[in-house]
């Protein structure tokens, strides 16, 4: 993948919401086909830190309405020092965090980021975050444009 | 559901049925506590195993865990809210098994937004280790990147440990049990108690 089309990203305003993301096609290329969905993000959040828990963890329904399987394979923001793809798995009685290179998101399927299962961890905050906060996050994707989120840091019903 | 079934596992055989509770996920004939100290707000000596007069319900976890802890220890919540009248009887308690990150008042701070009752204790490696395993669990904690040393996560089981009003423990929860489970099998456990009395 070139830098090119890395940095060629996909903004969601209202990701909650349940809109396409679509390639953001250069001028100077035909669209075809027009608006090309990639994935459907909906119920994208992060749970407001807990007191005195600076580990957050993002959440959201990956919906893949193409063809093809669509591959997360890392993903940044620019409020966390590090951002990592995660599983949760059992292991001797106990349920252990694992990191996961890649992450993948069926062809006519969906990928659930949910508590307890897989989910995007948020490490190292660098300001502390509270409910009503916005988090940018960058997920890329393998071959493909990366996904430019705004979650919303929500008081969360555990 | 299939993490309740390997952590049950786990523990290894079921013992004896002290109680007929019908949500419980291994139910002990009322284990003594394990005579550990642990470590309370500012710094004080707790000693769960000596306590009397009150039902525990303890989770053990840790405050940078974002996803399995504040799943289970909502779950808890749930449930002591659950309990209407007989709110009062429970003493719920939070024990942080990651002592280098968690003192006992942050790990009360962080438990009380689950409900303002809880308690939040800690204490030291040894001790942690000593008392989990006594109540059928255990935690391993995991290396950290060298570049990021404080953080690390933190394996642990995820039960919720009953313990009678005579500081026995005899039952456990997986935060995976249906919500209000562990509110309508209370009523079950306070009778037995009650009639054996």
């Amino acid at each position: 993948m070139t830098m090119r089309q890395m940095t060629r990203t996909i903004t969601l305003a209202l990701v909650t919401s349940g809109l396409l993301a679509t390639s953001a096609l250069a001028a100077d290329k035909v669209p075809a086909p027009a608006q090309t969905p990639v994935l459907r993000v909906t119920g994208a959040t992060v749970p407001a830190p807990l007191p005195g828990a600076d580990a957050l963890a993002a959440f959201m329904t990956l919906a893949n309405p193409g063809s093809a399987d669509v591959t997360l394979i890392g993903a940044t923001s620019p409020e966390f020092g590090r951002v990592e793809l995660h599983d949760v798995v059992p292991e001797n009685g106990m349920l252990r965090m694992k990191q996961l290179p890649q992450m993948t998101v069926p062809a006519k399927g969906q990928l659930v980021l949910r508590p307890k299962s897989t989910h995007i961890m948020l490490i190292a905050p660098k300001q502390p975050l509270k409910a009503g906060d916005k988090v940018h996050l960058t997920i890329n994707l393998a071959g493909r444009p990366a996904l430019s989120l705004t979650l919303p840091v929500q008081t969360y019903k555990w | 559901v299939l993490t309740a079934c390997v952590a049950a596992a786990a523990m290894g055989p079921m013992p004896a049925r002290a109680y007929d509770l019908p949500h419980a996920m291994s139910v002990m004939a009322a284990k003594p506590m394990p005579a550990v100290p642990l470590v309370g707000k500012g710094g004080k000596t707790v000693r769960l195993d000596q306590l009397r007069g009150k039902w525990l319900f303890i989770y053990c976890g840790y405050t940078h865990c974002p996803s399995v802890c504040p799943t289970d220890m909502g779950f808890l919540g749930g449930e002591l809210a659950r309990l209407g009248p007989g709110r009062r009887l429970v003493q719920p308690v939070f024990v942080s098994v990651d002592p280098q990150r968690d003192t006992a008042d942050k790990a009360t701070a962080y438990a009380q937004a689950f409900d303002p009752g809880f308690w939040g204790l800690t204490g030291t490696d040894a001790n942690l280790h000593a008392f989990i395993k006594a109540m059928g669990g255990g935690f391993a904690v995991e290396a950290a990147p060298a570049a990021d040393p404080r953080n690390y996560n933190v394996a642990h089981s995820t039960w919720i440990y009953v313990v009678d009003p005579q500081g026995r423990h005899v039952a456990s929860y997986s935060g995976e049990s249906p919500r209000g489970s562990l509110a309508a099998d209370f009523q079950f456990l306070r009778q037995a108690v009650e009639t054996r009395k």
